[in-house]
């Protein structure tokens, strides 16, 4: 494997795509003048796409599509379709609910890491190399979540808007939450005017409790009037139905 | 959308077209989700990855060039990227290096076929797994490892206490292996 110039042996990070912007371009002007390395990459890189083969076809649970253009309706900024309202702003969550389709949206695989850590890999180009520098994360806004009216937990949390480089999340972080078992989840519903719906869901299985969700978001006038999060009996779900865990107001004007 | 080629309906997703990415939806969920399903063995994980999939196909910066592969192996590339990022995630969140239980490895690969394995890309499925018989037991646990669990080089030299060279020259003889025994002419898309 190893040619007569240094960077051929970089040839197996090269197919593999282990290897960071600037040696796969310094490969790829290499390449012309290599033979062995041509052919050997065309080599690798039929056994290694040949490697997905390696797996039973899988049919995705129908509701899927949905929930991922639900998801989408999120990161757009828009009411998803078929947002439930309810009766008042102080109506309890569980009598308010008339409708809904589901949304639920857990953006870009990304729960439980640290926050720093989502930055990091949500600000990552495609393909995957990590970008050499990233740019700074400045929060625009936050707001507190505090257990819910009628809760009795410790726990606290944060729901936030993060800029980074041309990308924004949303995030809602809590603490001291009680751990999921089995499909359990926690939902995140933001309410604006007499419309509610569904920012995602998230998993606490750490034993500090600390869940994370982050949306991606691409609207500048991104709000809601109050959030709840809260304790639903699986991720599915278009309404609340559990309790609700914590709460928190607006996002300060702008 | 129905006869578009995907590099068109990628065009199209990013000039905001929800249709367009529909459509690439029905085209890929499957694969993405079942390589996901594979990776991860949990249906909940797997439903994240594939949202997550193609929430960045909406998002992503980058251009799918078709002159430089096929639609399926740049999709799987995003996908595989994310998986690697869990899996590092959750073992380094398990603050030290979990190895895979034996009993994970047995199951894979998974040889067993259905009637819809067949119908779909039978013949070139089978290749593949044909060809993984002329692996010995070492290689094909280095496959699942580096390729299916997402550990770096680096971390199987530590993993196996081997240097960095013998892991490198183990994976790429696993790779040439593999092809040996691969048809020539790729008969799937």
């Amino acid at each position: 494997m190893t040619g007569p110039h240094p960077i051929c042996d970089r040839l197996l990070e090269y197919v593999t795509g282990e290897i960071g912007a600037e040696d796969r371009e310094a490969f790829e002007r290499h390449l012309p003048d290599c033979e062995d390395c041509r052919r050997e990459v065309e080599t690798l890189t039929a056994a290694w796409e040949a490697l997905p083969f390696d797996m039973e076809r899988i049919k995705p649970p129908r509701d899927l599509k949905r929930q991922v253009f639900a998801a989408l309706d999120v990161l757009e900024g828009k009411p998803a379709p078929g947002t439930w309202r309810f009766a008042g702003r102080r109506a309890r969550p569980a009598a308010a609910i008339v409708a809904a389709a589901a949304f639920l949206l857990v953006a870009g695989g990304l729960l439980w890491g640290s926050i720093a850590d989502l930055f990091r890999r949500d600000a990552a180009p495609f393909p995957p190399d990590l970008p050499a520098a990233v740019p700074v994360a400045e929060m625009e806004w936050s707001v507190p979540l505090q257990p819910a009216e009628g809760e009795r937990n410790d726990g606290y949390g944060i729901a936030c808007v993060v800029r980074q480089g041309g990308s924004k999340q949303f995030i809602v972080y809590v603490f001291g939450a009680r751990r999921t078992t089995g499909s359990e989840a926690y939902q995140v519903w933001l309410v604006s005017g007499s419309e509610r719906r569904s920012a995602g869901t998230f998993r606490v299985s750490d034993e500090r409790g600390v869940g994370v969700l982050t949306v991606p978001i691409r609207s500048d006038s991104f709000s809601f009037d109050a959030i709840g999060i809260t304790l639903e009996p699986d991720a599915d779900g278009s309404q609340p139905r559990g309790p609700r865990v914590f709460a928190g107001g607006a996002p300060p004007p702008r | 959308m129905r006869n578009l080629p995907d590099g068109e309906l990628m065009k199209l997703v990013r000039q905001r077209q929800r249709q367009a990415l529909s459509e690439l939806y029905d085209r890929y969920a499957e694969l993405v989700y079942s390589y996901a399903w594979r990776s991860l063995r949990d249906e909940g994980a797997a439903r994240e990855i594939v949202q997550a999939v193609f929430l960045r196909l909406w998002t992503t910066e980058s251009e799918y060039a078709p002159d430089k592969g096929r639609f399926s192996s740049w999709i799987l590339a995003i996908t595989r990227n994310m998986l690697i990022d869990r899996h590092r995630r959750l073992r380094k969140e398990a603050a030290h290096l979990v190895r895979p239980e034996p009993e994970m490895l047995e199951r894979v690969p998974d040889r067993s076929e259905s009637p819809e394995d067949r119908a779909i890309r039978g013949a070139f499925r089978r290749q593949v797994r044909e060809a993984f018989r002329h692996l010995s037991a070492q290689q094909v646990q280095l496959l699942e490892h580096f390729y299916w669990q997402g550990y770096s080089l680096r971390e199987l030299a530590d993993l196996y206490g081997q240097p960095l060279g013998t892991v490198k020259s183990r994976l790429h003889q696993t790779l040439k292996v593999l092809r040996k025994h691969l048809p020539a002419e790729e008969g799937w898309r």
